[in-house]
């Protein structure tokens, strides 16, 4: 697939208490290692459909609406509303026990795509709110998305 | 010709396939017991109730395997079955009607005689579902994502966090109000009050639910089903068989088997837009579902429903797909006694996952088998005729007696 140029470069913060990710790492195939090699270079790419222009969630080797395996990789503005969030007042990972409680969103991004990431402002997230995304770092390298509020 | 032929089977299909013998441990914490002397005395419960010998068995398919339970060529082995049709389902909730519905289909193409189907887990074996110790833990990483959107690495975890997004963007576009859930927790309590076999009886109220902690917002712990361990099984013959047991034969009417696909996500409606799904206007189906049009049926011919509640919402979901509550109003639908026993579609009447305890379904199918024999004692629905296994993941069983 094609990569196009970069631009809209994202915040980046390290993880809490600087843990390894080695029980939580993301899953990297040939399919999705363009988004995460973009998140440790602070940009957001996400695979668009050559067919139907449909920019999917970095997984599979085709598009999810039309099935096309053609596709490139798109830079997103990393832009997006709360679709939806949760607050887990139970750790299911020792990760995660130092951050009880603690809220994940699904972001709608202007793109298209929802995506999951943790959520990093202290006031609750509000759905339709605007969100910049966030690329938040572990220790060993390993990047994932987080969301914090945005003004207007 | 062919396609007159096949309308004509699925016509007679209520004429093919008979629950014949049901049989339980039971559901609870069971941890001095081992899998295999607990599917014993399930199946031996079966048997007994169908009139039937271990010898006539020869067909085998079971839910779960190892290593929360026992895989099928074990479960063979270890019970003395000697059978030509063995099959088992992915070591996931959802499979009870795939179960059964495989099973319908040995029997009427003939792979088997007498069927047994069967889950056999023990939970207590091991530690809390979505951490590391329990079996699957690993699922977490498929490339997709976890069966039930976990994504380790930003703190989703467990099947709660999907089916909490779903439920916080369901009841935002659907003007849902916070405690709109209550009434299926309470519903299901006071069945399983009346229910010796379920695992939470104690009377539960109103306040006791909405002091419940949250567990991942917004759904509180009473929301939540909760592990137990179990065997439980289910005996089918084809219909000239059935007749001559024991037992009155229990039909099934009509099925449909898991839905799948880029809109279906298990712990949610399509269309919600959660773990990676479009977002669109839900236009369920409803009474066009297969289930209802091949028997002849529609929702209103339905005496009692019985569905997966692993979390509360899911009946809500379930609810709209097949057509009992209008699109986004389930909430409201269930509202007043409408769900309870007494009431116009009592639903899980021996108290479903969140009151008997979590049992993929099983403890469900056993009930809608005692509803329709009659048996179900102070539970009993008066003249109930056609009960309805259906789920959000688009799975159903119609039976009837």
């Amino acid at each position: 697939m094609q990569t196009e140029s970069a631009f809209a470069v994202l915040p980046r913060v390290d993880f809490p208490r600087g843990q390894s990710s080695a029980r939580v790492k993301p899953v990297i195939t040939p399919d999705s290692q363009p988004h995460f090699d973009g998140l440790r270079e602070g940009v957001l790419v996400l695979p668009e459909c050559s067919e139907c222009k449909h920019v999917g969630p970095p997984v599979g080797a085709a598009c999810l609406r039309c099935g096309s395996a053609s596709r490139r990789w798109r830079h997103c503005s990393g832009l997006g509303t709360v679709h939806s969030w949760v607050r887990y007042h139970r750790a299911y990972l020792p990760e995660f026990e130092s951050l009880v409680p603690y809220a994940v969103i699904a972001a709608r991004l202007e793109e298209g795509p929802i995506m999951f990431g943790r959520w990093l402002s202290s006031s609750d997230p509000k759905i339709d709110a605007s969100v910049q995304t966030v690329v938040e770092e572990w220790a060993d390298g390993c990047c994932g998305l987080a969301f914090q509020e945005r003004g207007p | 010709m062919v396609a007159s032929a096949f309308a004509a089977r699925r016509v007679d299909l209520k004429k093919e396939v008979a629950i014949v013998g049901i049989g339980t441990t039971g559901y609870g914490q069971f941890s001095d017991r081992s899998a295999t002397s607990m599917a014993d005395q399930a199946l031996q419960a079966a048997l007994d109730d169908a009139g039937l010998n271990r010898s006539s068995v020869d067909g085998l398919i079971s839910q779960i395997g190892s290593p929360r339970g026992l895989d099928c060529d074990e479960l063979a082995r270890l019970l003395a079955l000697n059978v030509r049709y063995a099959n088992e389902t992915w070591d996931h909730g959802r499979f009870c009607a795939t179960v059964i519905e495989t099973g319908a289909m040995a029997l009427m193409n003939e792979l088997a005689e007498v069927v047994v189907c069967m889950a056999v887990f023990r939970n207590s074996a091991f530690t809390r579902h979505g951490t590391e110790g329990f079996p699957g833990f690993e699922e977490n990483f498929r490339e997709g994502g976890g069966p039930h959107a976990e994504l380790p690495h930003v703190g989703l975890l467990a099947p709660i966090g999907g089916a909490a997004m779903s439920t916080r963007r369901y009841f935002y576009q659907n003007n849902v109000a916070p405690d709109a859930l209550a009434p299926i927790a309470l519903a299901f309590r006071s069945h399983a009050a009346l229910n010796p076999l379920a695992a939470k009886r104690a009377p539960l109220t109103r306040e006791e639910y909405l002091a419940a902690p949250f567990i991942c917002e917004p759904l509180r712990r009473l929301d939540c089903s909760f592990p137990v361990d179990t065997a439980t099984v289910v005996i089918l013959v084809r219909a000239e068989r059935a007749k001559k047991l024991r037992q009155q034969p229990i039909y099934i009417e009509s099925f449909q088997g898991l839905a799948g696909g880029p809109n279906e996500f298990v712990f949610g409606q399509p269309g919600l837009g959660i773990n990676q799904r479009d977002v669109f206007d839900y236009a369920p189906l409803g009474a066009a579902e297969p289930v209802f049009t091949k028997a002849g049926v529609t929702p209103d011919d339905v005496d009692t429903l019985h569905t997966y509640d692993g979390f509360a919402p899911q009946v809500l979901w379930t609810l709209e797909r097949f057509g009992f509550a209008a699109p986004g109003k389930a909430a409201i639908w269930i509202q007043g006694g409408r769900i309870e026993l007494g009431g116009e579609l009592p639903i899980n009447t021996s108290g479903g996952h969140l009151s008997e305890g979590h049992s993929n379904g099983w403890g469900q199918t056993l009930e809608i088998v005692r509803q329709l024999r009659g048996t179900a004692g102070d539970r009993q629905i008066p003249r109930c005729k056609r009960a309805l296994w259906a789920t959000t993941f688009g799975d159903a069983i119609l039976y009837a007696n």
